[in-house]
């Protein structure tokens, strides 16, 4: 039997990510239940993080530079950006829907960019303070992270809709796939993220 | 320095996922209850009785509602005398008619792929447990399931259909077809095929039959 300290990593311990099993084990060595990759922490948390993080954020510039989609009816009608359409659903009166794609597709993967970036440089500076309010934010990017594809799937579902010739197309245009890609890049920065590294820089005080 | 001993026969080791902290709590918790990490107050375990039957029985309502959904449309557009409808799977392929096939890959992966992948996953491992044996390579297909969950955005894709019938509704006639209110009772099942899902238990299930590993 072994005395063990208040944490997995200083009484030597690895927790597994998948199976959760806590065994005496070190970095890379298989977890002797599921054969996962043992971790100390996620495996270079801060670089990835980083990484994917700045290559959201320089995404989500063409993202709403570049139109989502067209809506033309009656034979007018222009390519129109995030923005765009979030304006015109509050021209036609559309408040509900206004606010659910503006929350959806740029308070969100704003939020979870500055979040991030946030998170990243508190642990850099080893911050020691603000823990509590550090995991809340952590917690609210991962409750609310994928919400940011609903405009996503709203293009394909009317782009698939709306095909009433003269009357009313509606057709996607390139925004859409860059868009896309900042989601799947803003889900795994907030995967790869270690929120244990918040926490770390607290415990090394004692 | 706080002495904690390893595990006893009835006690496990068990390190909060976001905060590392060391707990250690009986295998089984008393029905109702709920583990809550000592120092961040994340939800560690928590009491999920008759687990297995329940989760294989919403799994399966799940998948046979997923059947459902992708055989009948999920909205219908009337005007001037055309119709039109769309489907999950219709939906999902449409913006390849554009050449957009990485929307295309990121739609049929999050809104059909992942979800059904892990609902068979899960059947596959549960169902051998519940009559009582082990299926070869659950350890591989279990882990699968871990990775599949994260992506499966059934939910989102619900939220995605009600905007857009409320902002065609302002256009034209939109009718919400059979496929709708499947997926509405799919949204339910799955989220509660989640919350019945014991992760804890089915690995020690796995590591008994595998290795004799408590
Ligand atoms: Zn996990
Ligand atoms: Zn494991
Ligand atoms: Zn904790």
């Amino acid at each position: 039997m072994a005395i063990l300290d208040l944490t997995a990593k200083s009484s030597g311990l690895i927790r597994c990510h998948v199976c959760a099993l806590v065994t005496p084990s070190s970095e890379n060595h298989p977890c002797p239940r599921c054969a996962t990759p043992l971790h100390v922490r996620k495996p270079s948390s801060l670089q990835k993080t980083w990484a994917l993080t700045m290559a959201a954020a320089l995404l989500y510039i063409p993202a709403n530079i570049f139109p989502i989609m067209t809506v033309v009816q009656m034979g007018q009608g222009e390519p129109k950006t995030i923005l765009a359409g979030v304006a015109s659903l509050i021209e036609t009166g559309m408040w509900p829907l206004a606010m659910i794609v503006f929350i959806a597709s740029v308070v969100v993967p704003l939020g979870k960019i500055v979040i991030l970036i946030y998170l990243l440089v508190s642990v850099h500076w080893g911050l020691k303070t603000y823990i509590k309010e550090r995991i809340a934010l952590y917690r609210l990017m991962e409750v609310f992270g994928h919400w940011s594809m609903v405009d996503i799937f709203l293009v394909t579902l009317l782009t698939t809709l709306v095909k009433m010739g003269a009357l009313a197309t509606i057709e996607p245009n390139r925004g859409v796939s860059f868009f896309g890609a900042v989601v799947v890049l803003t889900i795994f920065a907030a995967r790869t993220f270690d929120p244990r590294l918040i926490w770390d820089s607290a415990h090394d005080q004692r | 320095m706080h002495g904690i001993w390893v595990q006893g026969p009835e006690r496990v080791l068990f390190a909060c996922h976001e905060c590392d902290w060391l707990h250690r709590m009986p295998a089984a918790l008393p029905e109702g209850a709920v583990a809550r990490c000592r120092r961040c107050g994340a939800v560690l375990a928590s009491s999920r009785p008759d687990h297995l039957v329940r989760t294989l029985t919403l799994t399966f309502a799940t998948l046979v509602l997923f059947t459902i959904v992708n055989a009948f449309p999920l909205l219908e557009l009337k005007l001037g005398g055309r119709e039109t409808s769309v489907t999950l799977l219709s939906g999902a392929l449409e913006l390849g008619h554009h050449g957009m096939w990485d929307v295309v890959i990121l739609v049929l992966l999050t809104s059909l792929l992942f979800p059904i992948l892990h609902c068979v996953a899960l059947l596959y491992v549960l169902m051998p447990m519940v009559m009582g044996y082990k299926p070869p390579g659950a350890v591989w297909v279990f882990r699968s399931a871990h990775l599949f969950s994260p992506w499966g955005m059934i939910g989102v894709y619900m939220l995605g259909v009600l905007v857009a019938f409320v902002k065609l509704s302002d256009m034209a006639t939109v009718v919400p077809g059979v496929a709708v209110y499947a997926l509405a009772a799919l949204l339910f099942c799955s989220t509660a095929a989640g919350n019945a899902l014991d992760c804890c238990d089915i690995w020690r299930r796995i590591g008994e039959v595998d290795d004799g590993h408590p």
